[in-house]
């Protein structure tokens, strides 16, 4: 039990940096694949709904 | 894992009650007051009004450089600069466009309305004027400063930049009709849920590598902190400020004792009366020495250092380094700036108080006074005021522009604006 809880924390810290390089430092379009059409609203209308 | 963690129940407990519980708790509590600006702007909105707004503000608007049609990207600007950014695009002219864009983040948004509640609290003194109280009107002029700065630098951008295009003004006039209710409260639902979650997940993941850094170190200073303390408090004692709230807590309690004997509440005698006392001294003597150890680990752990490398630039503005490290994390958004200091007090505080009684009690090191004063309340106010901390509107404005250099430009301009706007300030007023 008591080893557990470090790992928990490293666990929980991993994920919190890796949501943070995500969020602000990767380029959007390294994700917009999984975004499914991103055609669909044409050049001037992405990205705003 | 080093040894920063105090409670019996484990580290992860420690980073659910001090890192993440804190973080998320000191903005949630703003969630009425932000409910309620995006009700008066979806009224504003359902009632046909803000197309009136916008034909009755084009004359007045000509004169800086901008189009009826930016009154709306203005107005929305209080809830959030991101998509009034976006709003902009029904604006036809590029320079009265890109002039809505470059100002709109001087507007008050919703997440600056959690940092001016909290310090307007702390700082600005009881009293009304004209039947207002002076912490209203400090709202309110910080919001009138935000258009004005708006307004200000909108003229200035009209004057600097050589850019010609025919401007013409077309708008749909709805009628007025009632609001209805359930698209008003679908509104305010929808806005407020997307601001909570959408700014939650990022303080819940800077909260989490605060409470880390924070909790953790490397030097021996930090290891050895509770043999560090105890040791200078048996030679030196404890802190003045320590010191001076054990003989006031204990003088208080002294006091309400003999009361309750006088009044015959409750029979007490002598040997008793000075028993209890120790007691309460012993108590409050381990509560002080307990702090001042949670103060020395937080000041030598990493976050600790990075606040200290920090110092001399926030120096002159009045700040800590805590708060330099609160306006540091702040730059992902401003809203992060309370669940900073939520997450910084908690790590180095064993009391069980609200984040603004934690600031209020904070005391500087050098002037032995509240660190939080009236100098260095309006000197953050302004800060805040005029900053660009926000990197996903640097995000949005890169993407409307299509370019890195008026993102850049904001940037620049904003912060250095507003540092020099807080250092006049804390000069003048400290």
């Amino acid at each position: 039990m008591s080893i557990l809880q470090p790992i928990l924390v490293y666990i929980v810290l991993a994920i919190s940096v890796g949501y943070l390089v995500k969020k602000f430092f990767l380029p959007k379009a390294l994700f917009a694949h999984k975004k499914g059409n991103t055609k669909a609203c044409g050049q001037d209308g992405c990205g705003c709904h | 894992m080093g040894k920063g963690y105090t409670s019996a129940m484990g580290v992860f407990t420690d980073l659910i009650a001090e890192g993440i519980l804190t973080g998320i708790g000191g903005i949630a509590m703003f969630i009425p007051q932000i409910a309620f600006l995006f009700l008066f702007i979806s009224l504003l909105e359902e009632t046909g009004y803000m197309s009136r707004v916008v034909f009755l503000m084009d004359r007045l608007m000509r004169p800086f450089g901008l189009s009826g049609k930016s009154v709306v990207p203005l107005i929305s600007g209080t809830a959030c600069a991101i998509p009034a950014v976006m709003a902009t695009r029904t604006i036809e002219n590029w320079k009265e466009r890109l002039i809505t864009i470059l100002v709109t983040p001087f507007t008050t948004c919703s997440a600056r309305l959690p940092i001016y509640i909290i310090i307007i609290a702390l700082v600005i003194p009881e009293g009304s004027f004209l039947g207002l109280g002076y912490k209203a009107l400090t709202l309110m002029l910080l919001y009138l400063l935000g258009f004005g700065a708006a307004i200000f630098s909108a003229l200035i951008l009209n004057k600097i930049l050589k850019i010609k295009g025919r401007s013409f003004f077309v708008v749909e006039m709805p009628n007025y009709k009632l609001p209805l209710p359930k698209n008003v409260a679908y509104t305010v639902w929808e806005k407020t849920k997307s601001f909570v979650l959408g700014a939650g997940k990022i303080i819940l993941a800077i909260s989490v590598v605060l409470w880390f850094l924070g909790s953790n170190g490397y030097a021996d200073d930090f290891k050895n902190a509770d043999e560090i303390v105890t040791n200078r408090v048996q030679t030196e004692g404890f802190s003045d400020f320590n010191q001076t709230s054990i003989v006031s807590a204990l003088s208080a309690y002294e006091l309400a004792i003999k009361d309750s004997i006088s009044s015959n509440a409750y029979q007490m005698d002598a040997a008793a009366l000075s028993d209890s006392l120790a007691q309460k001294q012993t108590f409050l003597e381990q509560k002080a020495l307990h702090q001042e150890i949670s103060s020395y680990k937080l000041e030598n752990s990493y976050i600790g250092y990075m606040g200290k490398a920090i110092e001399p630039i926030v120096h002159p503005l009045g700040y800590d380094w805590k708060i330099g490290i609160a306006v540091l994390t702040s730059f992902a958004a401003r809203e992060v700036f309370v669940g900073t200091l939520a997450t910084i007090y908690s790590v180095g505080s064993d009391e069980e108080q609200t984040i603004q009684n934690r600031m209020a009690a904070e005391i500087n090191p050098k002037t032995k006074k509240p660190l939080f004063n009236l100098a260095s309340g309006v000197s953050l106010l302004l800060f805040y005021a005029f900053a660009m901390q926000c990197m996903s509107t640097l995000a949005v404005v890169k993407r409307e522009t299509n370019t890195w250099k008026w993102p850049a430009a904001q940037l620049v301009f904003m912060s250095a604006f507003a540092y020099i706007v807080a250092l006049v300030a804390y000069q003048t007023l400290k």
